[in-house]
């Protein structure tokens, strides 16, 4: 399915590696997802989301947990429509993947 | 249906993918979720007083779409070209993409509205006049993006039409950002300026003037279409830029690579012009809304926001950001006797040449302003100069490391991906300094650290270059 959406939407510009490269994109957004669900059982009801010095903005964590996600999904479809597949986006994935990771152990 | 749908696939080559629709799909339900419950949660009640700065923003988003894609799918697109010869109208044409730009934004508007419904439903009808309001209203500007095209195309000569659209693109985007900075600059810090604003929106009379404005329009606009839209199309293919027949004297050429880089920064006048347009307005509605507030208020560290203000100016480098998307010559490159490791040099010093310029005038201007002292001054400069080499460098290593096609047609958003990622970093560094100075280390004053890390940062980028040759395919 993703390598008939890069078809599409490269055109001449599909090769293997910009399949390869997408499909690792897709792996690390599905898998932010999936560790959001499951950090959801270990973090408290409500997680900050920003601060600005001493005053923090919390959410429920069920609502917070999606928006780094998300923003992940956002930023890997700007990056297919932009055709800017490379290896270096996906280490900015991985990049915001540890990100996610670190801030939900913070705040355990 | 059928023809339609084969006609919108064969003008724009519709990429829509079942996975691409989720996902936006997906993206539009939860932030239409989050924004009113982040509004509910912080902001004070009630909530309805909400519905006309949602709609505001539902218009600025559909606006800035459709000063994108109107241009872009109808005037400049080559493809429709090819249809031409067939017995489809030019207004067949205009009203299957300003159709569909008209459905996408009625969904923007809903997923912006849906979880309203969620806190209040007391006033159902209302909130949906303030939907409806928000629709037509995008709908007007729709028509009129299109009315403005169609006399851009008519009005100017096939020599600078070209021009006109991408005065007209960028014009429209900056005078968006920029209203919508100050509108959410005073609605966020000016109290009071929201509830003065609901007292004068009565949405029944300004859904009245909407609905006129839009009857109007599309009249308008239907009469251009009919006379003008064909015309408008043909002269916006034909324009070419203008081309001197001037004789080149010959010339030794002392360095080629400095020659390259030279010859692609003027080559792309947009890069020159409306890039540093662009930036300079993007810097100071930065710092306006850091003045505004957002934490820096009555900023505690001195001269936080003078380094701010000069680290902002340095990220927003479009020159460097685009060194090897925008070269046309990168193709040639790989078979050419030519040091790829010496050409990255030549194009992080172009970038931070060009660079300076912008540094140079905020340095000048804010150093007169604000009277600072010959010493402080001189450390400014030098904390601009480095951070200017600093994020050229990035701005080049980046566009070097994750290449844009030229085959893409989203000139608008040309390199910001790698722009908006060295103003994060750029911003994010300025923040750790401030934070380090005020928490951890007391004793050292701001600037001296930060000109010390700056410096830092350019010798650690330099000796990369210089040892890790291998990174630039050297």
């Amino acid at each position: 399915m993703i390598r008939k959406l890069l078809k599409k939407i490269l055109g001449e510009n599909f090769t293997e590696n910009n399949a390869k490269l997408a499909t690792v994109n897709f792996a690390i957004v599905l898998l932010m997802f999936v560790l959001s669900g499951v950090m959801l059982f270990f973090l408290p009801e409500q997680v900050s989301i920003l601060h600005n010095g001493d005053t923090q903005y919390p959410l429920p964590s069920v609502l917070a947990v999606w928006l780094l996600p998300t923003i992940a999904l956002i930023i890997n479809i700007g990056f297919i429509k932009q055709k800017r597949l490379s290896a270096m986006n996906t280490f900015i994935f991985i990049i915001l993947l540890i990100v996610m990771m670190a801030s939900y152990i913070s705040q355990i | 249906m059928i023809i339609k749908r084969t006609l919108y696939k064969t003008i724009l080559k519709n990429k829509s993918n079942p996975i691409i629709t989720l996902s936006l799909l997906m993206i539009e339900i939860y932030m239409g979720y989050l924004v009113w419950y982040v509004l509910n949660l912080y902001l004070p009640k009630p909530i309805s007083n909400y519905r006309l700065l949602v709609s505001i923003w539902v218009i600025w988003i559909c606006a800035f779409v459709a000063v994108y894609k109107i241009p872009d799918q109808l005037f400049t697109n080559r493809q429709i070209k090819d249809i031409l010869c067939f017995p489809v109208s030019g207004r067949k044409l205009v009203l299957l993409v300003v159709g569909r730009l008209a459905c996408s934004q009625f969904g923007i508007t809903i997923s912006a509205f849906w979880s309203y419904f969620l806190y209040d439903c007391t006033d159902w009808a209302l909130t949906v006049i303030v939907i409806l309001f928000s629709l037509v209203s995008s709908w007007v500007v729709d028509l009129l993006v299109l009315i403005a095209s169609t006399t851009i195309g008519n009005m100017l000569s096939v020599f600078c039409v070209g021009y006109g659209f991408i005065i007209f693109q960028y014009g429209a985007f900056l005078l968006l950002t920029l209203s919508a900075g100050g509108l959410a600059s005073r609605i966020l810090f000016w109290p009071g300026f929201l509830a003065q604003m609901n007292t004068i929106f009565a949405p029944n009379w300004w859904l009245l003037i909407a609905m006129l404005a839009a009857l109007l329009s599309a009249c308008c606009s239907y009469f251009c279409v009919r006379d003008g839209y064909i015309r408008s199309y043909l002269n916006t293919q034909n324009f070419q830029g203008r081309k001197t027949n001037k004789r080149i004297a010959p010339t030794k050429i002392k360095n080629p690579y400095l020659l390259l880089e030279w010859k692609r920064v003027l080559r792309n006048k947009e890069l020159i012009f409306f890039s540093n347009i662009k930036n300079i307005l993007t810097v100071l509605v930065l710092c306006n809304l850091l003045l505004q507030n957002l934490g820096w208020k009555g900023l505690p560290e001195k001269y936080a926001l003078e380094l701010f203000l000069l680290v902002s100016c340095c990220g927003v480098n479009t020159i460097s950001s685009t060194a090897y998307s925008s070269d046309p010559n990168r193709a040639y490159v790989s078979f050419l006797p030519i040091s790829t490791h010496r050409l990255f040099l030549w194009k992080t010093l172009q970038g931070f040449a060009w660079g300076e310029i912008t540094v140079l005038l905020f340095w000048l201007g804010v150093t007169l302003v604000r009277a600072i002292p010959m010493t402080n001054a001189c450390m400014l400069l030098l904390y601009g100069t480095a951070m200017n080499y600093g994020c050229s460098w990035l701005g080049v290593f980046l566009d070097y490391k994750m290449p844009r096609t030229p085959t893409s047609t989203n000139e608008l958003l040309h390199g910001n991906i790698s722009k908006v990622i060295v103003l994060f970093a750029s911003i994010a560094l300025t923040i750790w300094e401030i934070y380090f100075t005020r928490q951890i280390a007391r004793f050292i004053s701001l600037l001296s650290f930060a000109v010390c890390v700056s410096v830092c940062a350019v010798m650690v980028e330099f000796g990369y270059w210089l040892l890790c040759r291998r990174a630039f395919h050297d």
